[in-house]
Order: C-alpha cells, then sequence, then structure tokens
C-alpha cells in the first residue's frame, strides 16, 4: 500500500519507467515534433526524452511501447514518416505522444529562457515569484442587475 | 480490529463541511473525531515549485480521481457523460478549487414552487435563514471581492478584501461587457490579499486549481481544520471509513476505519456521525453501510439515497485574442462574470439560468495543446513555434454554467466490479444531460459569441457537444438532499438522516438545487447551520428526524 505523497509522476522517487531505448525514441519524436528555430531549442536540446523517462508511469511505458513497435523512429527522417502516419492512422495515440512532448518541451528551463528572451513575462514555476499587479482592472461603468426576492417567487407556468 | 476510541462525534471527511463542524463542535467543547481517507497536504505537496508543474496537473494533481489513481482515492465509475473531479485530502477538493466564490439567491431556494420540474422541490431552508452563516463563513474563509452587485441581495456582514490581481484578460472581456451593457461583475474569491496571521496575501501565481503553498486561497485547511486542531480536534489522516455501524434498533454506534499507512482495522464508538464525504462519497458511505436493520443502507429506506445527482450543466471555451491576455497570472477561473441571464424566462423555452464566467488559463503546454478545450492544438514541425506564439498569452478560459435539474435516474450507486485499494465498492454514477440543460447551454453559447465579438476576439473554440460530450463534473450536488417530506429527500431540514438516528449528513450532497454558480460558500454555510443545531443540542442524543 502506498498511501499518501509522493504520485509516480514525481521525479526521483521511484525507478524510470522507461527503457533507454524507449528514452531515446521520445527524443528523437521530440526533435521531429518540435524542431528548433526562431530562437527556440528542439525537442532533442530541451532534453524531452529525458523528462519523459523521469516521469513515466507504468502506463505510459506500455503505450510508448506500442507507439515504437509500430511507428519506428531510427532516424530523424523515418521519425518525421512515423508522426505522419500516426497522425492520420491512429489519432488518440499521436495525441498521447504529442501531450508527452509538449509538456516536456515547455517545462524545459532552456524552452522558458528563449520565451523570456522572445518578451514573454513568464518564468515557470509560478511560485516563489508569482507575478506583480499589472494595470488597473475595469469595474462596471453602471450598476445592472436584479435579483428576485424569496416572497415574490411565483409559478412560471401560472 | 483496534477499539476504544469513544469520542463525542466522529465527522468523516475533512473538506469544507467536515471540517467547518469540527471547528465549531470543538469550540464549543465537543470531543471530535475527524477520519479523513486523504493525505495532509503540505506546501511542497503543491506542484507550484517546478517549471513542471503543467504535467503534475495532468497525473498527481489532476482532478480525476481515476487519473491520479492514489491508493487513497476511490475509483467512480461513469457512463462517460460527465468527468468526476474530486479531491481526496485533508482540506477535500478546496485543495484543488479555483475560490470562486457565488452565494444561491433567494429563488435558487424556492425552484420548486418556481417550477418543480423532473424532481426539483423547494429547499427545507430559505436564502434569508441561511444568509448569517454565508455571512459567517466568508468571514472565516477570507474572501476579495467589490461590493456592491445588484445581482445579489445586499451583504453588510460580509466585507471584502480588495481583488486579487488579474492578467490582461479581465480588462479585455470587461470591456466587451460594457458595450454590449450586459450585466457583469469581478467575481468574489476565497483569495486573501492581504496577510492574515500565518496566511501569505496572494501574489498571483495563477495556479489556485492546484492548491496554493502560501495559505492564500481558503481552503477548508486554513479557514476551519487548522483552528479546530488548537482547539482538541483530533484529526486523522489516512483513515478511510469502511463502515458506520448502527446497533439492534438501527442506530448508529460508531464507524469502522482501515488505517491506509499499514492497513490496520479499528472501530470507533460514537454516539453520533456525521457524513461529510461530497455528492459522491456520500452516499457510497451510506450504500456501503449495510446491516440487518438497514438492508438497503443508510438512510436508504425510501430509495433516495443518490438520487438527484447535479453536476451544474458546463460548457467550457476557449476566446482567442491577438493581443496579449495574461493568462497565466492571477487567480483562475475567478474574472469577470455575466448573470445578464441569470432567472427563468420561459420565454426562451426553458427554466433556469446560466452565469457566463471569464478566467485565465494555464501555462505554455496547456496554451500549446489547443488550450481549455484542445481544440486548436499548435502544429508539430517547423510551423511550431509560430503557431505557439499565436497561441501563448492570446486565449481567455471561458464557462457556460447552468443551473440543472435534479432528475431522480441520476444516480450514484455502487459498483461491483471495480473496487478501491481497500477492497471497497467504487461509486457508480449514472447521469443524463437534461434537456433543458442542454439548450441552456446552447443558449449560453450563442451569448458567448456576442460578448467574444464585442471583446474583440478573433476567434472562439467550444467544447463540442456531440455523442462524446463530458462535461467537467467540479460541484457533486444533491444526492443526499435535504428535504420536509421523508418521501422527497435523505435528511430533514437539520441534516439528521430521516431513517437513522445518530446520523447527520451535510456537503454538496444536502443541496436540493445548484443554481448556476460555485457550490462551496454555500457548503459551508450549510455546514456551520448544521453545526449550531448540534451544539444546541449537546448532551441530547441526536434522534432520527422523523422521530422527533
Amino acid at each position: 500500500m502506498t498511501a499518501g505523497f509522493p504520485h509516480h509522476s514525481r521525479p526521483g522517487y521511484y525507478p524510470p519507467a522507461l527503457s533507454e531505448e524507449l528514452s531515446t525514441y521520445v527524443a528523437t519524436m521530440a526533435a521531429a515534433l518540435v524542431p528548433g528555430g526562431a530562437g527556440y531549442p528542439s525537442g532533442r536540446e530541451a532534453q524531452v526524452g529525458r523528462f519523459v523517462a523521469e516521469r513515466a508511469s507504468g502506463q505510459d511505458a506500455e503505450v510508448l511501447a506500442a507507439v515504437a513497435q509500430r511507428w519506428p523512429a531510427g532516424s530523424d527522417a523515418e521519425a518525421t514518416a512515423s508522426l505522419v502516419a500516426m497522425e492520420r492512422d491512429d489519432p488518440t495515440a499521436f495525441a498521447y505522444l504529442r501531450e508527452l512532448v509538449y509538456h516536456g518541451y515547455y517545462s524545459s528551463r532552456r524552452v522558458l529562457a528563449a520565451m523570456i528572451d522572445r518578451g514573454y513575462a513568464y518564468h515557470g514555476a509560478p511560485q516563489p515569484l508569482g507575478y506583480p499587479q499589472s494595470e488597473e482592472l475595469l469595474v462596471p461603468s453602471a450598476r445592472r442587475g436584479s435579483y428576485t426576492e424569496t416572497t415574490e417567487v411565483s409559478r412560471v407556468d401560472g | 480490529m483496534s477499539t476504544g476510541d469513544s469520542p463525542d462525534v466522529v465527522v468523516v471527511g475533512a473538506g469544507m463541511a467536515g471540517a467547518a463542524i469540527s471547528y465549531v463542535l470543538t469550540r464549543a467543547g465537543a470531543k471530535v473525531l475527524c477520519l479523513e481517507q486523504g493525505p495532509l497536504v503540505g506546501p511542497l505537496d503543491h506542484p507550484h515549485f517546478g517549471d513542471d508543474w503543467e504535467f503534475s496537473m495532468r497525473r498527481d494533481w489532476a482532478f480525476d480521481p481515476n487519473v491520479r489513481a492514489l491508493d487513497h482515492d476511490f475509483p467512480v465509475a461513469t457512463n462517460g457523460t460527465f468527468v468526476p473531479y474530486l479531491y481526496n485530502a485533508v482540506g477535500g477538493s478546496t485543495n484543488h478549487y479555483s475560490g470562486f466564490w457565488h452565494r444561491l439567491k433567494p429563488v435558487d431556494f424556492r425552484k420548486g414552487t418556481e417550477h418543480g420540474l423532473e424532481g426539483t422541490i423547494d429547499w427545507p431552508v430559505s436564502y434569508e435563514e441561511l444568509a448569517p452563516y454565508y455571512d459567517q463563513n466568508d468571514l472565516d474563509v477570507g474572501i476579495s471581492g467589490v461590493p456592491g452587485d445588484l445581482a445579489y441581495p445586499a451583504r453588510p456582514g460580509a466585507p471584502r478584501l480588495p481583488l486579487p490581481m488579474h492578467g490582461e484578460y479581465f480588462n479585455l472581456v470587461a470591456a466587451g461587457l460594457e458595450k454590449l451593457g450586459l450585466h457583469w461583475w469581478p467575481a468574489d474569491n476565497a483569495i486573501l490579499t492581504e496577510d492574515r496571521g500565518d496566511r501569505l496575501a496572494c501574489n498571483a501565481c495563477g495556479m489556485c486549481n492546484i492548491g496554493c503553498p502560501r495559505g492564500s486561497l481558503g481552503t477548508a485547511t486554513q479557514a476551519y481544520l487548522k483552528p479546530a486542531i488548537a482547539q482538541g480536534l483530533d484529526l486523522r489522516p489516512l483513515s478511510r471509513v469502511t463502515r458506520i455501524s448502527t446497533d439492534a434498533f438501527g442506530q448508529v454506534d460508531g464507524v469502522e476505519y482501515q488505517d491506509l499507512t499499514d492497513g490496520s482495522g479499528h472501530r470507533v464508538n460514537a454516539p453520533l456521525v456525521v457524513v461529510a464525504c461530497n455528492g459522491i462519497g456520500t452516499p457510497r458511505m451510506l450504500l456501503l453501510s449495510t446491516s440487518a436493520t438497514h438492508p438497503d443502507g443508510l438512510g436508504n429506506s425510501r430509495d433516495q439515497v443518490g438520487r438527484h445527482f447535479m453536476t451544474h450543466g458546463y460548457r467550457l471555451a476557449d476566446m482567442w485574442f491577438d493581443r496579449p491576455t495574461g493568462h497565466w497570472k492571477g487567480p483562475f477561473g475567478a474574472g469577470p462574470y455575466c448573470q445578464e441571464w441569470y432567472d427563468t424566462d420561459v420565454a426562451r423555452g426553458f427554466v433556469n439560468g446560466i452565469t457566463i464566467t471569464f478566467g485565465g488559463a494555464w501555462g505554455p503546454a496547456w496554451s500549446a495543446l489547443g488550450g481549455t478545450t484542445g481544440r486548436r492544438p499548435a502544429a508539430w514541425g517547423e510551423a511550431h513555434h509560430r503557431e505557439f506564439e499565436e497561441r501563448f498569452d492570446r486565449h481567455v478560459f471561458c464557462a457556460i454554467q447552468a443551473d440543472d435539474l435534479p432528475v431522480a435516474t441520476n444516480r450514484v450507486t455502487l459498483d461491483p466490479d471495480v473496487r478501491d485499494s481497500s477492497g471497497l465498492p467504487a461509486a457508480k454514477v449514472h447521469y443524463d444531460l437534461h434537456e433543458n440543460t442542454r439548450a441552456l447551454l446552447e443558449f449560453g453559447s450563442d451569448r458567448l459569441l456576442e460578448i467574444s465579438r464585442a471583446a474583440g476576439a478573433v476567434g472562439v473554440d467550444l467544447q463540442p457537444m456531440d455523442e462524446n460530450f463530458a462535461q467537467p463534473g467540479w460541484h457533486l450536488m444533491g444526492t443526499c438532499r435535504m428535504s420536509s417530506d421523508p418521501g422527497e429527500g435523505v435528511t430533514d431540514p437539520w441534516h439528521r438522516v430521516w431513517d437513522t438516528p445518530g446520523l447527520v449528513v451535510c456537503d454538496g450532497s444536502s443541496m436540493v438545487t445548484g443554481g448556476a454558480g460555485n457550490p462551496t460558500s454555500t457548503i459551508g454555510a450549510l455546514a456551520l447551520r448544521c453545526a449550531d443545531r448540534l451544539v444546541a443540542q449537546m448532551g441530547r442524543r441526536v434522534e432520527a428526524a422523523n422521530a422527533s
């Protein structure tokens, strides 16, 4: 029984569920899903394979093993061709892989640094920094609205 | 099985209701044992300090217990029409909520009089009776907002702290609502904007929905459990009640529970048990507690337990802009709201009404995956970065929230095929979206499109209402509802279970209608009222409702 924290998706508490081979597969697919450019690193440079390997559950490992068997990624070109086929033939599996990769990518410090260079105020972990007050909030210019008093409630069809 | 504990009261569940009742009873000097199957949640248990916080929202901090699949969760089987959202921990689902702080309105307590459709009945309590408890709950929790919304009764007894900060999206949406001349108001939030004791003011980190390590968010732990423990509350986390027991006369005489840290079994004798396990967990607990005198479960001699499940009609949407929205800054889900269409207008062809809420959203991964609806994910390959920058900092979360009808066949039962980590049957929920609720959501969708155009949005993605439509089940209500007639509910107006002496139920399951607003404020108010009554009766056995 393993009640309480931590969950399997918290890195460092449990042995990796992904094999080295599957981790490499994810890294190759990540490079094809998110190539470098416009100041951003590639999925491989962002170490998406490592991110997924550290957090994957047993179910993730099973799904990825099945995906890797059906859509191999020996080279970057083969990965791209496999992704095209996967998106067309098995949208659910494609969405599963894409979700893992996008999460890994946008959790990377290298990607966050690129976003800051591109002018975004987003700084990754919400705490401890939080965000400063940016502007005054509008308030309604006219007081509009009403409610029905308890004693005024009556049958709507009568 | 160990025995030996004999408190005055056992409270099952440490969410808003269980916490508030524990607080009031311990303040009055009662010896209270509160059993919670989930763990304590400390500041560093929240994902806010990691750059992978968005991934945590999909896994260990997912709303859906079936996704988290932790041993202290219980599975919830559904027929696929809604996704169950609840959190098992000390503080309950207030560890995992937006702090959006609506009250019900007077008319919401009189919907039986207004239309009486399906299983709709009047509450056995009025807004006016509950108002002082709403005020007290507001003071205990700590609410920010702007007084003066004419869509609600005045509440001079519930002052507000200044509004928290919001991203740029707030003014974009507000300008659209202003342009159309519609009712709108900045939402009240259970969020401190000034320090209070060891609770720090909100610093607009944006992710209330995965809790709050600063204590700014008004959780049940912050508002009630910490002071209750100081008053002597015996709070036992990771303690799963497996059965409420009754004596030969059918009166409650205690509970049995399992310590989830080592699997050991325990028995506690008590003359009064309060069940506060939420709109799914509470009926499950009553149905699990069968005996010779209660063969169909506690409170179920009239086949009412679990019926009338409501979860609010919900349709979510993303509003897209070509300007910055700052959606990751400020409280999630609690920006401006519009209640132009809250009240019934039969000319529209349906009853009840809606609230449309606008709020922040999550971070870059969420944007890349297409926002709240996921309908517009950024392309993969060479176009990815351009499409990402067309999405991130460009969307707004929208929710059309409809006042659902209580339908007898929308029901919580036990699932004989799915079990929790203790081997107990899971909850099984059947829910069909009622035509009236669907009409409300479709009507609200048209209104949302008008608002988005006025606000200058360049696009709107609505959650598809097709055969796969599954609305978010954030609010679990109605399944052990209060009633004046034993044939129409599970408890009397004071939360005493009609057919079971010594048993009290108080939480979202007690709600008779849900209005078109988030329910935590109402649950807290109901709990304080219930607890006041229990204190007044202390020293006397709490009889079954129909025996008094």
